[in-house]
């Protein structure tokens, strides 16, 4: 028993993830009003292109495609990124239609460049005013322009024009033959401004010479900048932001590009590290790039307040995966479940009950990670509703698994658990999940109140309503004995109970929350109504109960409709597109959403009939 | 009431709020065609009505119950104070220009046409009295005139007059006006007035128009004064004022995400000043009223910082109602498991 146990916690330790070859990965950056390792970067902008947070073929993660592409752009403009989501925009960039639907950079701007003027148009068009494929070109536009941009972000920072002339090298004191950034030049200025206009020698010929040399160095630099940066018409938001700088973070090209008196050492020394880094990776000396990426982060470190642990730690839970691993945990205590009931096997079911909570453990890690990373409480968005709803649904089943000890509870838990995760990840795919809060969400105290009380309340009622499906279920197997059904009867009332009070609550706070800060305690809000409405059903279903006017198969039928509406609540009024709780408009769930309620309809009418047709015959 | 509260919500895309709580919500009977559908404010009495009559049932006065029975009072409670809420309380806003001070709330909904003489002395006539054909008298300087009203439009659009009219006056020669649909934002509505004056010379009768946030307003000459006339929101004052200083947004850096709003102000009670920070979360509560940062403005250069204003008596109700429910399923659970002990206990 304990062999088995030990072996699934090995295996679950055990990932199978990537590792980042060129420690780039914990290089802190500003994106999206906050602080994020390039790790997080890295995979936003990948899936932002290519809709998937690694790259497939070859495989590689995020931030290894990022900084190749940002030191080699030539070699990565070939390598087939782009997802092209029709075959219309195939053809209005003249390309070819091919499986799977990945193209290059070259190519793709090549088609741009041809309908130039379209685009720029589309571009500025508003995104409700375009079609489908119009939309879809105009993203492809905007994310050629951004991916052009970011791999511009260093040019400044290599070291690309070599100086010969003896006078100037002995004027900046370089061996002949020295290779030179834009970051140096820009410090060597003044010098060789000065050594054009005083130098003076007996040959002509020789001051012509280093005039020559200087004015060569000045236009291959002008030029640099204007097509690396001037030229660039999305290098303000696409630039790496990776200077800390007042009030906002900025790029290496920004920095130089202002007056140099301005920057500060501590800036001037981390585009230095930055300018040797990159000198490392093109001469591929893995060990100098590590030794100067630990100096960049002890450098940016002792820079005011960034905290380079917390960075860290968020590259650290990219990679751990542990929503998936903890899917994974739940789908396979749901199949071993199954086969401890076919073969009637306690053990089995307690190698299920295990695996289920280091399932839950892993959800629980990747939750806390989360709140750790962002210094707030777990629910901010429908997304992270959706994770912890996950999270509390399983708990619940698992105590209730305490009590019961016969594998219902761990049906719930994998049931509630795979489910929730499946949907989750649906949501992931729509950016990166850590996001800043708008202002009136930015209230640590009732979004750990009002909101995590409100998210333990929609768990509980899914528990309830599955636990519902299960007495369906059970009913129609008739194998059970009455003493049975009449627990599991009691149960669903107490699982009812413990969602109502939770919901209750959840809503009452929100009420004094919105009173607090709106100052109205209610508002008819669609949101508020749909809270309202869950309550509403729950006191209407356990009054009937406790009052008998109905038995527990009709309470079974409350119970599964209950999930209705906990999805119009939870999903569903985010479709009406009005109210205060305007967050997560989402167009596509709507046909998602319509089929769930759909099938839970059928069930539940469909199976309540089937049950009574089945108990009139066999009372025949 | 499940019904009700469905179809309020549904319907709430395509209405707006303001509407479909006037519909469903704030009204007695909701009519689908011809069935009669009992609406929120009924229900809501009924069932306060049947938790009333509920407590008189001798089977629950039991010691046994008591947790139960303490749940539904406070559910009782949260009833009476949404009642004592929607009869007495009152909500409005206050829009402030940095550097200026305020001392009336505005109505959301309600509007009013207000007479300004040259001194800003102000007089002025409710929606209530804005309808078709009723007359109102306007007393200056111990003269008077009459404005009869011919229509209150609550929206409208102006549109540009093609056949001229003889009898309009003002800006209302060069347009006029169309009903429109209400927009689903009760507040986007561009109501307007249309009304006559009679009785002060050839010159000035005639008919007028007047649209609310129009930027020029009418003004008509009458006994030596030059009266602005101008449609509004209903205006209240309050027992004292309030300064803006300076309103701050702050962003997410580098984005345009805001991560708070705020409004420093100066209380003014007539002979004491206080200085108060209102922002998102944090309102200023003063005597009876309360201020929440609600919205702002930019405009010229300057910033215009909108609060929230409420006066509500029944605001304590969900804190007192929600604390009871507390209590009384702590005292269930508490009874409930204590029963079980002695079950418990007595079989042994």
């Amino acid at each position: 028993m304990k062999k088995i146990i030990s072996i699934i916690v090995l295996l679950a330790l055990q990932g199978t993830s990537l590792g980042s070859n060129y420690f780039f990965e914990n290089i802190p950056i500003q994106d999206a009003g906050r602080i994020k390792p390039m790790d997080t970067y890295a995979e936003k902008t990948l899936l932002s292109i290519y809709e998937k947070r690694a790259l497939k073929d070859p495989t590689k993660k995020a931030v290894d495609w990022l900084i190749e592409s940002i030191v080699n752009p030539q070699k990565s403009y070939s390598i087939n990124v782009f997802k092209i989501k029709s075959r219309e925009v195939a053809d209005a960039l003249d390309l070819e239609w091919r499986d799977p639907h990945y193209y290059s950079y070259s190519e793709i701007s090549g088609g741009i460049n041809r309908n130039i003027d379209y685009f720029l148009k589309l571009y500025i068009i508003k995104d409700d005013q375009k079609t489908v494929i119009e939309k879809q070109l105009s993203n492809l536009f905007s994310n050629i322009g951004s991916f052009k941009s970011i791999t511009n972000s260093f040019t400044c920072l290599e070291k690309t024009i070599k100086v010969y002339h003896p006078e100037i090298l002995k004027q900046l004191d370089l061996d002949s033959g020295a290779e030179i950034s834009y970051l140096s030049y820009v410090y060597y200025k003044s010098t060789l401004d000065d050594m054009a206009e005083n130098f003076s020698t007996s040959s002509k010929l020789y001051k012509k010479s280093l005039e020559d040399s200087l004015s060569l160095i000045n236009n291959y630099f002008d030029e640099l900048k204007t097509t690396k940066f001037m030229g660039d018409p999305f290098y303000k938001t696409y630039n790496l932001k990776i200077i800390p700088s007042t009030p906002v973070w900025i790029s290496p090209w920004e920095l130089l590009n202002g007056d140099i008196a301005n920057i500060t050492g501590d800036q001037k020394e981390l585009l230095m590290i930055l300018e040797s880094y990159i000198r490392d990776f093109k001469n591929k000396d893995i060990e100098a790039m590590e030794s100067s990426s630990a100096n960049y982060l002890d450098k940016i470190s002792m820079m005011g307040d960034i905290d380079i642990q917390n960075i860290k730690r968020e590259t650290a839970y990219n990679e751990s995966d542990s929503f998936y691993y903890s899917l994974v945990m739940y789908i396979l205590s749901f199949l071993l479940l199954g086969i401890s009931w076919i073969t009637n096997s306690n053990i089995i079911k307690k190698v299920a009950y295990t695996v289920l909570v280091v399932g839950l453990l892993y959800h629980g890690y990747g939750l806390l990670n989360r709140m750790i990373i962002m210094q707030r409480p777990p629910v901010t968005t429908l997304y992270e509703s959706i994770v912890f709803v996950g999270f509390i649904g399983v708990l619940f089943s698992i105590i209730f698994e305490r009590f019961r000890k016969d594998g219902v509870g761990i049906l719930l838990a994998a049931v509630v658990g795979s489910c929730l995760h499946f949907v989750g990840f649906g949501y992931e795919d729509d950016g990166e999940t850590l996001g800043v809060l708008v202002a009136v969400l930015n209230s640590n105290f009732w979004l750990a109140t009002h909101v995590t009380t409100i998210a333990i309340g929609y768990g509980a009622t899914a528990v309830a309503s599955v636990m519902g499906h299960v007495y369906y279920i059970v009913r129609l197997a008739n194998t059970s004995s009455k003493k049975y059904l009449r627990d599991l009867g009691g149960n669903m009332v107490a699982l009812n109970l413990v969602a109502l009070f939770f919901m209750l609550f959840g809503t009452i706070l929100g009420g004094i929350w919105a009173d607090q800060s709106w100052g109205r305690f209610w508002g008819w809000d669609p949101k508020e109504n749909a809270a309202l409405l869950i309550v509403m059903w729950q006191v209407l279903i356990i009054h009937l109960r406790i009052s008998g006017l109905i038995k527990p198969l009709e309470f079974a039928f409350g119970m599964i409709i209950s999930n209705i509406f906990l999805a119009f609540g939870w999903f569903g009024v985010n479709l009406l597109g009005v109210g205060l709780h305007s967050y997560g408009f989402t167009d596509s769930i709507a046909m998602n959403l319509a089929l769930f309620i759909l099938f839970e309809l059928w069930f539940a009418i469909s199976i309540y009939f089937l049950i009574k047709d089945t108990d009139a015959s066999r009372n025949n | 009431m499940i019904v009700i509260v469905f179809l309020g919500t549904i319907y709430q895309g395509d209405l707006g709020l303001h509407m479909t709580q006037k519909i469903y919500f704030s009204s007695w009977v909701h009519w689908i065609y011809f069935i009669p559908l009992p609406a929120g404010r009924l229900l809501m009495v009924v069932m306060f009505i049947n938790l009333c009559a509920l407590s008189l049932r001798k089977s629950l006065w039991q010691y046994k119950k008591s947790g139960i029975l303490i749940v539904h009072f406070g559910a009782l409670l949260l009833l009476f104070g949404g009642g004592v809420t929607a009869y007495f309380s009152y909500e409005g806003r206050m829009t402030i220009k940095e550097g200026n001070s305020s001392n009336y709330i505005e109505d959301y909904f309600t509007k009013e046409l207000a007479i300004i003489s040259s001194d800003s002395t102000s007089t002025a006539f409710s929606e209530d009295q804005l309808f078709s054909s009723n007359t109102l008298t306007f007393n200056h300087n111990s003269s008077s005139f009459d404005i009869q009203i011919l229509s209150f439009l609550v929206n409208s659009k102006p549109i540009k007059r093609l056949e001229g009219c003889q009898e309009c006056k003002g800006k209302f020669q060069s347009y006029q006006l169309v009903e429109l649909k209400h927009q689903k934002e009760f507040e986007q509505n561009n109501s307007a007035v249309i009304f006559e004056i009679k009785g002060i010379d050839d010159v000035t009768d005639g008919v007028y128009a007047s649209m609310i946030f129009e930027n020029e307003n009418n003004s008509i000459d009458f006994s030596g004064d030059q009266l602005k006339i101008i449609l509004r929101p209903k205006r209240t004052l309050i027992p004292f004022s309030i300064k803006l200083v300076d309103f701050k947004e702050v962003l997410h850096p580098g984005t345009d995400i805001a991560k708070s709003y705020s409004s420093d102000v100066i209380l003014n009670t007539g002979e004491l000043n206080r200085d108060v920070v209102i922002s998102m979360n944090e309102p200023l509560r003063h005597r009876d009223y309360t201020f929440f940062q609600a919205a702002f403005n930019r405009a010229d250069n300057t910033e215009y910082s909108t609060l929230a204003v409420v006066k509500n008596y029944g605001r304590l109700f969900p804190y007192i109602s929600s604390i009871v429910m507390c209590i009384g399923l702590l005292l269930h659970l508490i009874i409930t498991f204590l029963s079980r002990l002695s079950r418990k206990k007595a079989k042994q």
